[in-house]
């Protein structure tokens, strides 16, 4: 296996490993806030936005492992 | 297809390296600047046209921060400087959205490259905005407890966690400019790797979506900044 290649699985690896996290955070903090505003559709708004900062949150590592694949990749 | 992560240089001004993203940069503030000073000028009680989109956007923008926050006052202190970093990356984000900008080149370098995508701009903003946290546990904590916070002699436990807000601080710094330019550089490469793949159609959905991410990110960065600085804030009962 030359170099090339090994970077390619490197790549793919790190982002399809880096995603399940984020994945199912972000799985979580929806079905929560779905729930929330079920269940006081008056505070939907401020759930909605908090519910966006949260999953910005949690995606970070996903974020991550997208970075250190890119830099595999491209540099 | 090629990508990289450092963008192209364009030339060189008495040794400085001028990049493409740099251009755009430069190009989108003196554009913002122009245009909203001149809005400026003649402003009018009732808005009409472009003054309207303006204070639709800042009043909207300063109503969703404070609904984050809990303090007024550090919203309305550092309203300015969020609504500027707000608008130059929401700016900078959707300008890709133009079509035919990649085609413009310069001794075949493309003259446009989306200004998110360059971290060095972000790492100045990033690195802007921790140094307002910092000082902020310095002005209201003292200089004496923010040097305590980091290194404190009341037992191992505490020596160790001391060392690890160094650590947190640097953390804050590479979580907030990474999340943003990572948002914004994959969506570059996902839009071009799907043009190569099936041209014309395939991208739309996922045009459709980096739209949102292009408008969420920025909301997102200036949020985070706030939510650091109010964490920050060293309350007054604390120390005493």
């Amino acid at each position: 296996m030359d170099a090339e290649a090994a970077k390619y699985i490197a790549a793919g690896i790190a982002m399809g490993l880096g995603a399940i996290g984020p994945g199912v955070g972000e799985g979580f903090i929806g079905a929560k806030a779905m729930e929330a505003m079920g269940r006081n559709p008056e505070a939907g708004n401020t759930i909605f936005t908090r519910m966006f900062v949260a999953m910005a949150v949690t995606e970070s590592t996903g974020i991550y492992s997208l970075v250190i694949a890119l830099l595999v990749l491209f540099s | 297809m090629d990508f990289s992560l450092a963008p192209n240089i364009l030339f060189y001004i008495y040794g400085f390296p001028v990049t493409n993203s740099f251009l755009t940069t430069l190009a989108i503030g003196l554009v913002l600047v122009i245009a909203l000073w001149a809005m400026g000028k003649k402003m009018k009680t009732v808005p009409s046209g472009f003054q309207s989109i303006v204070e639709a956007v800042v009043v909207g923008s300063y109503d969703f921060l404070s609904q984050t926050s809990q303090s007024k006052k550090i919203t309305k202190r550092l309203f300015p400087f969020l609504l500027t970093t707000l608008l130059l990356f929401l700016v900078g984000n959707l300008v890709s959205y133009l079509p035919g900008l990649s085609a413009i080149s310069y001794n075949n370098i493309p003259l446009y490259r989306t200004a998110t995508t360059d971290y060095n701009l972000i790492l100045i903003i990033s690195l802007f905005f921790l140094i307002i946290i910092q000082s902020t546990t310095i002005v209201t904590g003292g200089l004496l407890g923010y040097i305590k916070k980091f290194l404190n002699f009341k037992g191992p436990l505490d020596f160790v966690l001391g060392l690890m807000d160094i650590i947190g601080e640097i953390a804050k710094l590479v979580s907030i400019s990474f999340r943003f330019f990572g948002n914004a550089f994959a969506g570059d490469v996902l839009i071009a790797v799907l043009i190569f793949i099936f041209p014309y159609i395939l991208p739309l959905p996922f045009m459709g979506l980096l739209l949102i991410s292009s408008v969420v990110q920025p909301a997102v960065f200036c949020i985070l900044v706030l939510i650091y600085v109010q964490m920050s804030v060293v309350e007054k009962t604390k120390t005493e």
